[in-house]
Parts: structure tokens; C-alpha cells; sequence
């Protein structure tokens, strides 16, 4: 799966307070502490229906709306997204930085690292797009 | 002594009209027109009793809504206060409203936690120190942040600005990670202790600024 800057990905948002009022939190794309991944689907070519059935199928918890997001906006930012299969179409936008030492919450290098992770969570908010879930008829 | 308005005093004079200012060695006052009801919307703060007073050299820190310093014709650092029973009722106000959110944060956080290992907990370390950082946002006179949390186990204050964004992240370590990225790239970021009152006071300041635009 090679990906192209046009290509567009969605990170599935489960959680309201990452969203609410249709602004999408920063949060969304802040990767677990142990982790330089966040986790999103490439969606290019895709109806809105199978988009969604890609959150059915492949998360165990309810997804509340999506943060869509070009390729383009991931790789300005010195991010990589590297196709992580299965599932289809799963891939990581990666690598945020590392915290070297969880231990030392008040090291530099983990400040700073912190601090970027942020930054970048920052960036890839603010040019991603929130669609939320649709109501069943 | 009478004082002029300056430019800089000018803007907050639109934001909140006073008709004159008035300064002695001691102690200054503005009077104001505004109406306190009418004045009594949203976040903002308002003038109370149609006067704002503001002495200098006042210890009572809980009392400061804005630090003018900046103001251009005050050399000496001069602390602006409120009427005292209007603020404690407004803060107090303030944090009820903020451990509403935060307690909707914790409920969503923790139910998350236990659906996915992966997620890092949030320590209640960091809800208390969101508390003790909300004291200074109350008191720099910005609208009350939006809270979240994040997978790596941090809280977030978020504004949503004109252009772009603010944030400060917690994680419990008496340390805040502060930034504002705006459209035209002008960015601020930092991190500090929680305890570094000028460092989050200046930081505010900024963002005060911007959403006074």
C-alpha cells in the first residue's frame, strides 16, 4: 500500500469530550505513553459507509465520530504512515517522539519529548476534519 | 492625579469601558458606566459597583483579575482587583462548573481505561493540579478552557482560537506543557512548573491577548 500526500486517513475518535462541540481535541492524536504510534485507517476511494464499517469491524468499542486527515498534513510534520496490517487498510502515523525514561516524569529529554508529542498532536488537530458518527434511521 | 488612557489601556478601555482613571501615590480607581447586569454574560469578567479599584503593592493575590503592568503609562506594577464578594462568589462559581467537566473527563477517561490496557491511567495528581491551575485562568480573566484527556495518561485545557489553538497538558508532576499555534505560524510553547506563577501568568497574558482580537 504506498500512499500518496493526496491519500486521506481517519483516526476513529471514541470518546466525546474529543470532540465535542465538532472541534476535535488534540488529545485524539496523542499516542500512549509507551507508544510513538497513533492509529488510524487509510480511507482514499472509500465510501462513508465503508469507512464506517471499518470502526464495526475492527474496534471493540463504540466510535463516536472520525478526525479525517490528509497524508499531505502527516508528512509536513516529519511523520511517516506506515501501513501496519491486519487489519486492511490499518496504519500508524509514526513516530512521535520517544519518552525515554517514564520513570523521570521531570528528565529534560522526556520533557521535551512531551512537549513535541504535544506539538504534533497539535498540528495534526487542527488541519484534520471531524465527521461525525451518523444517526440511524 | 488624573491620568491619561494609553493606547495599550485603550484596548482593555473597549473591552471593558470606564469613563475616567484616577492615581495617587497609593491607590487608583476607574468608575465606570457599565451596568452590572447587563454586563454579567458568559465567562467574561465584569465591573462591579461601577468602579474597578486597584491599589499597589497589595499582597491579596487571590484578588487579581489582571496584572497592567503592561499598560504603558504605569511604571510600577500595579494589580487590578475586583470587589471582593463579586469575585469570591464568581470563582467559586468557577470551580463548581470546572469540577463538573473534569468529573464528565474522569467518568469517560476511566471507563476508557477499562476497555483498552493500552491507555495509560490518569493520576488524580493531575485532576488536583488542573484545580490549582484553573485558580491562575480565573484570574487572568480568560473564558474557562475546555477539558479532555489523552491516551498518555495527560489532562488538557484547550482554547479554540479565531486561527488556531491553545493547550495546556498535565500529567500530574507538578509540570504544565503550555503552546499556541496560530494560522500564521506565530507560535508560543513551553513547559514549566506549575508553581512558576510568572511563566503561566506571562503565558496567559498572551493568550488573553489573542482572544481579545
Amino acid at each position: 500500500m504506498k500512499l500518496s500526500p493526496g491519500d486521506k486517513l481517519t483516526r476513529f475518535i471514541r470518546n466525546n469530550s474529543h470532540c465535542k462541540g465538532g472541534k476535535i481535541r488534540p488529545d485524539v492524536f496523542i499516542p500512549p505513553h509507551n507508544s510513538v504510534d497513533v492509529s488510524v485507517y487509510v480511507i482514499s476511494n472509500l465510501s462513508e459507509d465503508q469507512i464506517w464499517n471499518i470502526a464495526i469491524k475492527c474496534l471493540t468499542t463504540k466510535t463516536v465520530a472520525r478526525a479525517d486527515i490528509f497524508v499531505e498534513n502527516v508528512y509536513i510534520n516529519g511523520l511517516k504512515v506506515i501501513p501496519d496490517r491486519p487489519p486492511s487498510r490499518h496504519a500508524n502515523i509514526t513516530p512521535f517522539p520517544e519518552l525515554p525514561d517514564p520513570t523521570c516524569p521531570k528528565n529534560e529529554v522526556n520533557l521535551t519529548a512531551k512537549k513535541d508529542r504535544r506539538a504534533l498532536a497539535n498540528k495534526l488537530a487542527k488541519k484534520s476534519i471531524f465527521i461525525p458518527q451518523p444517526t440511524k434511521p | 492625579m488624573r491620568s491619561h488612557i494609553s493606547d495599550s489601556l485603550r484596548t482593555w478601555y473597549q473591552y471593558y469601558p470606564v469613563k475616567d482613571v484616577f492615581m495617587s501615590s497609593q491607590n487608583a480607581s476607574f468608575s465606570s458606566n457599565y451596568d452590572i447586569d447587563s454586563t454579567n454574560q458568559g465567562d467574561n469578567p465584569i465591573v462591579v459597583d461601577n468602579e474597578i479599584r486597584f491599589s499597589m503593592s497589595d499582597t491579596l493575590t487571590d484578588l487579581t483579575l489582571f496584572d497592567i503592568s503592561a499598560f504603558g503609562n504605569l511604571s510600577e506594577k500595579v494589580l487590578l482587583y475586583w470587589n471582593y464578594e463579586y469575585l469570591a462568589r464568581a470563582h467559586e462559581a468557577y470551580q463548581q462548573t470546572s469540577k463538573v467537566h473534569l468529573n464528565e473527563v474522569r467518568r469517560e477517561a476511566e471507563e476508557a481505561y477499562t476497555l483498552d490496557n493500552q491507555i495509560d491511567p490518569i493520576p488524580q495528581k493531575a485532576y488536583d493540579d488542573v484545580l490549582i491551575l484553573l485558580k491562575e485562568v480565573f484570574h487572568s480573566g480568560i473564558p474557562m478552557p475546555e477539558f479532555s484527556w489523552a491516551e498518555d495518561g495527560s489532562l488538557s485545557l484547550t482554547w479554540f482560537l479565531e486561527n488556531g489553538i491553545a493547550t495546556m497538558g498535565l500529567y500530574g508532576d507538578d509540570i504544565v506543557i503550555y503552546s499556541v499555534f496560530c494560522e500564521e505560524k506565530r507560535q508560543v510553547e513551553g513547559v514549566c512548573e506549575l508553581s512558576d506563577i510568572p511563566v503561566l501568568s506571562g503565558f496567559l497574558s498572551i493568550l488573553s491577548n489573542i482572544l481579545r482580537r
